[in-house]
C-alpha cells in the first residue's frame, strides 16, 4: 500500500463516506423507481403550487412532470446540495484541524515535506471524499434508469452531478480555509454551517421578493441551481464562478498555513 | 552539515497577543553534546522547541540548525532532525509497522534494520493497533519514529514520559550510542535526576528566560539532596551549620533538615556522633533547585 497525506486522510474516513455513498445511491434508485407512480400527479403542479415552494425546494415546478425535473425537485434541487455541504464542513474543517486538535499534525510538520503539500493532499482528499458521495447520485440515477423506465440524460445528470461537487468543493474549501486562517477547528464548522445557512436564506429570499434579488449573487445555491442544470444544462458562468471561489480559497489556505503558528 | 554547533539560537523570542513566552533566549548547541533544557512546566521549553522545528515563527531572532535557517531551510532540514513529541499523539487506527511506513513515506529514510534492533531493545510489537497500546509503548513508538532514520539533531520532548525504570535505561543507553555515532540531542525535561544522569550540559529556562547553562560533568552544586534527620534528642542548628556543602538548616524538636550539594562525607561523619534514629531524603524538585541556585 502507498502512504500518504492523500490516502491516509482518505481511509480515516471512509466509512462515512462509504455510508453516504450507498445511502445517497439507494435514494437516487429509490426515486427514479418513484416517478412513473408518482408522474401524473405532479403534472399541474407549477400552476397550483406557491412561487415560495419552489424557491424552497429549489428546483425548476414547471418541469415537474418531466425526469429531469422530477429529479431536480427529489433529489438535486435541496436534497444532495444539503448533504453534501454537510460532508464539505466536516471534511474542510477537520482535514487538518482534526490533525491539529488531536497533536499529529506535529509528527507531518516535523517530516521533509512542505505545509503546502499538507493542504494540497488534504485538500485532494477532500474533493475525493466529496467527489465519490456525487458520483454515487450520478451511479444510482445511472442504475435506475436502466432498471426502471426513467429516460433521462445521463449526461445532463452528470453535468448537475459536477455542478453539486463543485457547490460542496468550495464549501469545504471555506471550512478549510477559515481553518489555515485561525487554527480553530470549532471555527471552521461555525463559519461554514453559517455560511450554508445563509446562502440558503439568500437564494430563496432572492427569489420571492424581487427587491432582494441581488442577494443570489451572494449565494453558492443559486451558482450550483442543479435542477436547472438537469433540464437547461450546464451555465458555463455559474461553473467558473463555482470553481474560481474554490481555487481562491485553496490558494488562501495554502498561503495562511505556511505562515500561521500550529498548535496555539 | 557535520558542524560543531548544529544548533544555535539567537535572541530569539516569541510573543503570544503581546505577552512574551520566551525572551531573548541565546544557546549553542556542540555536536556530539546531549543538552538537557530545564525548565518548570510553562516556562517556554516547548515554546523553544517549537520554534526550532518551525511551527511557529519566531517574533524576534533566528535559530540556525546545521548552519542552515529553521524558518528558510525548514523542509530540508527535517530529513536531518528527529523529533519526539512530548505527550506525543499517533494514529490509533494503524499498527506500529504501518505508522513507521507512513513517516517514512513522509521523507524521512528509515534504516529498517535500525527500526527492527530498537523495537526488540524496547521490548515494543510493531504489530499491534496503536489505539491499543499503553500510554508507554506509544511512548516507545514514538522514539523509534525520532530516531529511525538516525537524524544528525534528535529534539526529544520528556522522552522517558510513560517508560519504566527499565526502559529508561534502555532509552539512556541508545542516546548514548547516538552520541557515539557523533550525533547532537536536545532533550527537554523537568526531571533534574535524568538530566544529570544523561546530559553534558544543560540549560535552565524560567518565565521564558535562559537564566544559566552549566556543564553537568564539572559542577557539583546541581547535585543538590535535602534530607531530614530525626535524633533521640532536640539538636541545634549551630551544630551543623559549620559544615562544609550543607545549608538551609533547620530544627524542629527532634528533627533537623538540610540541603547538601556534593559530598556527603562530613554530614554523615558528624551525624554519627549524635545517634540518628532515621533519616529521610526529600525529592529535590526543579522549583527548589531553581530558589536556591537562580
Amino acid at each position: 500500500m502507498r502512504y500518504s497525506i492523500f490516502t491516509i486522510y482518505l481511509i480515516s474516513r471512509y466509512k462515512s463516506i462509504l455510508l453516504w455513498s450507498i445511502s445517497m445511491a439507494l435514494l437516487a434508485i429509490m426515486f427514479t423507481a418513484l416517478y412513473e407512480p408518482f408522474a401524473g400527479a405532479v403534472e399541474g403542479m407549477a400552476e397550483i403550487a406557491p412561487a415560495e415552494m419552489e424557491a424552497i425546494w429549489g428546483g425548476n415546478l414547471e418541469y415537474a412532470s418531466t425526469p429531469a425535473g422530477w429529479l431536480g425537485i427529489e433529489l438535486y434541487g435541496i436534497f444532495l446540495p444539503i448533504v453534501l455541504a454537510i460532508i464539505a464542513v466536516n471534511s474542510g474543517s477537520t482535514a487538518i484541524g482534526g490533525e491539529e486538535d488531536s497533536g499529529t499534525l506535529e509528527l507531518l510538520l516535523a517530516s521533509p515535506i512542505s505545509r503546502s503539500r499538507i493542504v494540497v493532499e488534504k485538500s485532494l482528499s477532500i474533493i475525493t471524499q466529496i467527489g465519490l458521495v456525487a458520483i454515487s447520485v450520478w451511479g444510482g440515477v445511472a442504475l435506475g434508469s436502466f432498471l426502471f423506465s426513467f429516460k433521462v440524460s445521463l449526461l445532463d445528470v452528470l453535468s448537475a452531478t459536477i455542478m453539486a461537487w463543485l457547490f460542496g468543493t468550495s464549501i469545504s474549501y471555506l471550512s478549510l480555509c477559515v481553518h489555515s486562517i485561525t487554527g480553530s477547528k470549532g471555527l471552521a464548522i461555525g463559519i461554514g454551517s453559517l455560511f450554508v445557512g445563509l446562502s440558503y436564506i439568500a437564494n430563496v429570499l432572492a427569489q420571492l421578493l424581487n427587491s432582494l434579488s441581488g442577494l443570489k449573487y451572494f449565494s453558492t445555491f443559486y451558482y450550483y441551481s442543479g435542477g436547472t442544470v438537469l433540464v437547461e444544462g450546464l451555465s458555463t458562468t455559474n461553473f467558473l464562478v463555482l470553481a474560481g471561489a474554490s481555487v481562491i480559497l485553496w490558494i488562501l489556505s495554502v498561503r495562511f498555513f505556511e505562515t500561521r503558528d500550529t498548535g496555539v | 552539515m557535520l558542524l560543531d554547533t548544529p544548533l544555535v539560537i539567537n535572541d530569539f523570542s516569541k510573543n503570544y497577543r503581546g505577552v512574551a513566552a520566551v525572551e531573548n533566549l541565546n544557546l549553542r548547541v556542540h555536536r556530539e553534546e546531549i543538552f538537557g533544557f530545564l525548565g518548570p512546566n510553562g516556562a517556554g521549553k516547548t515554546t523553544t522547541i517549537r520554534a526550532i522545528l518551525n511551527f511557529i515563527i519566531p517574533s524576534k531572532g533566528s535559530i540556525s540548525i546545521l548552519g542552515k535557517d529553521s524558518v528558510e531551510d525548514s523542509v530540508d532540514l527535517k530529513n536531518h532532525i528527529g523529533y519526539l513529541p512530548g505527550d506525543i499523539s499517533l494514529y490509533n487506527a494503524m499498527n506500529g509497522n504501518h505508522f513507521l511506513r507512513y513517516m517514512s513515506s513522509l521523507g524521512r529514510k528509515a534504516d529498517w534494520a535500525y527500526v527492527k534492533e530498537l523495537s526488540a531493545k524496547l521490548e515494543i510489537s510493531l504489530n499491534r493497533k496503536i489505539g491499543d497500546l499503553s500510554k508507554g509503548n506509544k511512548q516507545k513508538i514514538g522514539l523509534i519514529q525520532a530516531f529511525m532514520h538516525k537524524p544528525n539533531l534528535l529534539i526529544l520532548d520528556e522522552p522517558t514520559s510513560g517508560l519504566d525504570p527499565l526502559m529508561k535505561r534502555v532509552f539512556y543507553e541508545i542516546v548514548q550510542e547516538m552520541k557515539s555515532l557523533g550525533k547532537t540531542i536536545f532533550i527537554s525535561s523537568h526531571d533534574l535526576t535524568e538530566v544529570q544522569r544523561l546530559c553534558d550540559r544543560a540549560g535552565f529556562i524560567r518565565d521564558g528566560k535562559l537564566i544559566a547553562t552549566e556543564n553537568l560533568r564539572e559542577i557539583s552544586n546541581l547535585n543538590l539532596r535535602r534530607y531530614t534527620i530525626t535524633f533521640e534528642s532536640p539538636k541545634k542548628v549551630t551544630q551543623f551549620n559549620k559544615l562544609k556543602n550543607v545549608s538551609d538548616i533547620s530544627v524542629d524538636g527532634n528533627e533537623l533538615t538540610v540541603t547538601i550539594s556534593g559530598s556527603v562525607r562530613e554530614l554523615i561523619d558528624e551525624l554519627s556522633r549524635y545517634d540518628p534514629t532515621d533519616l529521610f531524603e526529600h525529592e529535590t524538585s526543579l522549583e527548589d533547585l531553581f530558589m536556591r541556585y537562580y
